[in-house]
């Protein structure tokens, strides 16, 4: 996998600057690929974390990997999430209420 | 000669502050638009979930449990959030190492010619002297920008806000949550 300082515009590498991006440790993202994308993620030294579909899944990647990711032609969208727990808590406790099924229904 | 303070400044700092100020707008205004894309997509795709477990324990103690019916919601409903950055601070370091040097040089020349011929003497001495005064000046400059990004809460307004309003019948207290 190449590194960040790699991925220097054309501009910077003419005018002789050097473009160093410091990212978070690790993060997770979104990935929307254009097929089977999982081999990608393992390339990019990421780890898959949830699978939606084939070609949409959670994964953990650190920022280099990101960057690797974002060059992959078999990725057609990629970025950061997070997940808000209250958010979740909230959304659960009022779905939960509103779709639990009668004790004895069964 | 230009001074030291002069080579100072010729240094474009207001350009170069400008410069990075549009580069920090443009570059923010790109990362919202990725933020704002990763939510509809977050939007966009939905789940099945299983929201309410029911266990039941009958009268002769044997325990079932029954599944509530799936609910497809998306991704950002259920609190998955794209992740929105800021560029906190932004520095600019200019370095200028100027090294100017001052030499003089002074050249002279003697030539001296004599004759001696039938009854007659001649002789003739030349100077010439030249002064020579160089000026040289070395400029090293380098410029260093570092900006900072951190990551913020998303807008307040970006998640659909749900209510439920219940409207089955039943024998118990009626209730509507928000």
């Amino acid at each position: 996998m190449k590194k960040s300082d790699d991925s220097c515009s054309r501009v910077a590498a003419a005018m002789g600057a050097k473009i160093d991006i410091k990212g978070p440790p690790q993060a997770l993202y979104l990935v929307i690929g254009a097929g089977h994308i999982e081999s990608s993620i393992v390339r990019a030294g990421g780890q898959v974390q949830m699978r939606f579909t084939e070609n949409k899944l959670l994964a953990i990647l650190t920022y280099d990997g990101f960057l690797f990711m974002k060059k992959d032609p078999m990725v057609v969208r990629i970025g950061p999430v997070n997940l808000d727990m209250e958010r979740l808590k909230k959304m659960s406790h009022i779905l939960s209420k509103a779709v639990a099924p009668s004790p004895g229904a069964a | 000669m230009a001074g030291v303070g002069q080579e100072l400044l010729a240094v474009p700092l207001p350009e170069m502050v400008m410069k990075l100020g549009l580069g920090v707008a443009e570059a923010q205004r790109a990362l919202d638009e990725n933020s704002v894309e990763t939510a509809s997509m977050l939007a966009d795709t939905t789940v099945p979930l299983v929201l309410a477990v029911t266990q039941t324990i009958a009268a002769d103690g044997s325990v079932s449990f029954v599944n509530a019916d799936p609910v497809d919601v998306s991704l950002l409903q259920i609190g998955l959030m794209p992740t929105f950055y800021q560029f906190a601070e932004a520095t600019i370091e200019v370095t200028m190492d100027i090294k100017t040097t001052s030499s003089r040089e002074t050249n002279i020349k003697v030539s001296a010619k004599a004759k001696v011929g039938f009854g007659c003497f001649s002789a003739s001495v030349s100077v010439d002297v030249s002064h020579n005064r160089k000026f040289g000046k070395t400029v090293h400059g380098t410029s260093r920008l570092v900006t900072r990004m951190v990551p913020v809460p998303p807008p307040p307004r970006i998640f659909p806000e749900l209510t439920v309003v219940d409207n089955r019948p039943s024998t118990d207290t009626p209730e509507n949550e928000e």
